[in-house]
């Protein structure tokens, strides 16, 4: 027994059970939620020293596996990145249960999981690029599924996350010569830009980010909303490792202005692009280009602390994530289209679903008393000691999700609306016990941060090179 | 002798040339399967015969199934478009192979190892006219040839530069799923979901 094999091949046995009860959603959704649910609490009730005891059972499991000559590896410390990760395929197939996704989204999310725990202990780890690219095929049916005619949003997500995996291979080449390099090769810079670029496409950092707003339009807002969580921290988590294991890269002179530099950018034209947006699914996209910046910008503070809150915002996102869409879908399920002029009035026939794309919105701008106000806080109030003006292309950009949910509040308000729902215009009761409950959940986040965002730290324990300088 | 590694290298720019200009799905899949047979002749004048073998028997797999993706497919038409259109299309080709071969020494200049510049010329004109077909069309068929032939014009670089039988398995399933996504995504108008 080894963890690759309880972290990585049981899930995609799962997965692959799935399949075969793709018809049956219930049982399915069930065995999904479950299973997702057991293994955050295995991983993250795991002993350091990999040993459980159950009874006089005594199981001992190493921590890694050989594949042809390569090995899988999932120490005591990666864990914690394991034990978030099925929490949040958990908490998406949990809330699939009640709305109208692809039958393939249950055993895809697990089988995803797997691969980007997989992609994260692959040895030698730039291999990861590879499992990466095959976790974004998998996703083309979740994102464009039969029936549905292929949005060009899904057309460029899949030549953008392709164009990632020739610089991240080609870095993994040069590494080999510039380990013994002078600080000032060329070779450096070279590796270094590779570096960047491939991250760039892959986190849709601007301009490459034009696909998501038109995914987050055309798809469904809970598919995307899971897709866009979970790579992005999986993709970020990969971007440390390479801080961590590659002195030459996080010395490069201004390495931390330029994470900074590149962050404020997406924080300021994701915000401007929100203040104009006029339709709520576009909105979600620009706001993970937004919430991108800030976790590159937590990154970029790191002299003052920023990995730590890096750490700590991956949980409050993924809450504000899953009311957000959640919400989301249950109107698009309802209206079709998301955009503002088709769904005016909305809070006066669904003031549940209406609350929760309002709450879940202002949790992500980081209102306070909602779940990531604290880590924000922090972020907000460190960045002006680098440099004041970052700190004022920051807020502007920050305000932008503010602006817009102002905007979507005053369109759901609307009086004499003429809302054009086919069904009996009602908001079923499970719905909005579900809103309820995620609002309740983010205000408890908000106001007790202390209870259990410090956890999520432990994250770090892996990157023991990167030093986290307070 | 040296000369005639040029050959495979003139059949990648033709092939891909003809892919760029012309949207004819049976005429583009053929020079697709073209230009993997160039890419396997170009890798086995550096890699052994093992490895470069790897990349023909892909590029037919992955032809194979776009072909028979596109006879399964109910009116699949080919494109009609005014004649205007092919000529900038032609030229706009011709502008970025100029380009490739402009910066063939600049770009050996970078690498620190001598690659041989019938495999450069290859792996920089693949990269580069797939690149600019993603930037022309939206078309699902056009947009995977596209992503392959980028694909191949980076692994023909990459195969010179490192050799390793489980690289070479994971872009070999790469492509493979890459070509099953693509006849999912041909395919998939004409299925209903079964929610």
């Amino acid at each position: 027994m080894s963890t690759p094999l309880v972290f990585i091949f049981l899930p995609l046995l799962i997965a692959i059970i799935l399949v075969l009860l793709r018809r049956k959603p219930k049982l399915s959704n069930i065995i999904g939620t479950i299973s997702a649910f057991l293994f955050a609490l295995i991983a993250h009730f795991m002993p350091e020293d990999l040993a459980i005891s159950i009874g006089s059972l005594n199981i001992e499991l190493a921590q890694s596996i050989n594949l042809l000559g390569r090995s899988l590896e999932i120490a005591s410390a990666n864990l914690v990145f394991v034990s978030l990760a099925f929490i949040i395929t958990g908490l998406w197939m949990l809330g699939s249960a009640w709305l109208d996704v692809s039958i393939w989204f249950r055993p895809i999310s697990l089988a995803v999981t797997a691969l980007l725990i997989a992609a994260l202990g692959v040895n030698p780890f730039l291999y990861a690029a590879l499992l990466i690219e095959l976790v974004v095929l998998l996703f083309i049916p979740l994102l464009s599924p039969k029936g549905e005619e292929t949005n060009t949003g899904v057309m460029r997500f899949l030549i953008f996350q392709t164009m990632a995996l020739p610089p991240i291979l080609l870095t993994g080449w040069m590494l080999s010569g510039i380990e013994t390099a002078p600080s000032n090769s060329p070779l450096i810079l070279r590796a270094a830009i590779l570096v960047f670029l491939g991250f760039a496409l892959w986190l849709a950092f601007i301009p490459f980010h034009t696909w998501l707003p038109i995914i987050s339009e055309n798809s469904h807002p809970w598919v995307v909303s899971f897709i866009l969580l979970i790579m992005p921290t999986t993709i970020m988590i990969f971007l440390l490792t390479f801080f961590d294991r590659y002195a030459w890269l996080r010395n490069i002179p201004q390495f931390y202005d330029i994470l900074r530099f590149l962050s404020t950018i997406m924080i300021l034209v994701g915000g401007l692009l929100l203040t104009i947006e006029k339709n709520l699914g576009r909105a979600f996209g620009y706001a993970v280009i937004v919430e991108t910046g800030f976790s590159i910008l937590a990154m970029g503070l790191n002299p003052q602390g920023g990995l730590t809150w890096f750490s700590m915002l991956l949980l409050p996102r993924a809450l504000g994530y899953w009311l957000w869409s959640f919400s989301l879908s249950l109107i698009k399920q309802k209206f079709k289209d998301l955009s503002f002029e088709n769904i005016s009035g909305l809070f006066h026939t669904f003031p549940f679903v209406s609350s929760g794309v309002i709450a879940g919105q202002l949790s992500i701008a980081g209102l306070p008393l909602l779940a990531s106000f604290p880590v924000k806080r922090l972020i907000w109030f460190n960045i002006g000691s680098p440099n004041l003006l970052n700190a004022l292309l920051i807020f502007i950009g920050s305000s932008g999700l503010l602006v817009f949910t102002i905007n979507s509040l005053m369109h759901f308000l609307k009086q004499g609306s003429d809302l054009t729902v086919e069904e009996k215009p009602e908001e079923l009761l499970i719905h909005k016990m579900i809103i309820a409950a995620g609002i309740i959940l983010l205000i408890f986040f908000g106001i007790f941060p202390q209870i259990i965002l410090p956890h999520w730290t432990k994250l770090l324990l892996v990157f023991e090179r990167f030093p986290i300088i307070p | 002798m040296e000369n005639l590694a040029f050959i495979p290298s003139v059949l990648i720019l033709l092939t891909m040339s003809v892919n760029l200009i012309i949207h004819r799905w049976r005429i583009n899949l053929i020079l697709l399967a073209l230009q993997y047979l160039a890419v396997f002749i170009l890798a086995s004048l550096t890699a052994p015969l093992s490895l470069a073998i790897i990349k023909l028997i892909i590029g037919i797999v992955v032809s194979a199934t776009l072909f028979i993706t596109c006879l399964e497919k109910k009116a699949f038409e080919d494109e009609k478009v005014p004649l205007i259109k092919y000529i900038y299309r032609g030229l706009a080709s011709l502008f970025v192979l100029t380009f490739s071969i402009a910066i063939l020494n600049g770009f050996q200049a970078m690498l620190p190892i001598q690659i041989p510049e019938p495999i450069l010329l290859g792996s920089i004109a693949l990269i580069a006219l797939g690149l600019l077909q993603l930037g022309m069309t939206n078309a699902p068929l056009q947009v995977l040839i596209g992503i392959l032939s980028f694909l191949s014009g980076f692994e023909l670089l990459y195969i010179s530069l490192e050799r390793s039988v489980m690289l070479e398995g994971l872009l070999a399933g790469v492509n493979l799923a890459l070509a099953l996504t693509g006849a999912y995504l041909l395919l998939k108008d004409e299925a209903e979901e079964v929610a």
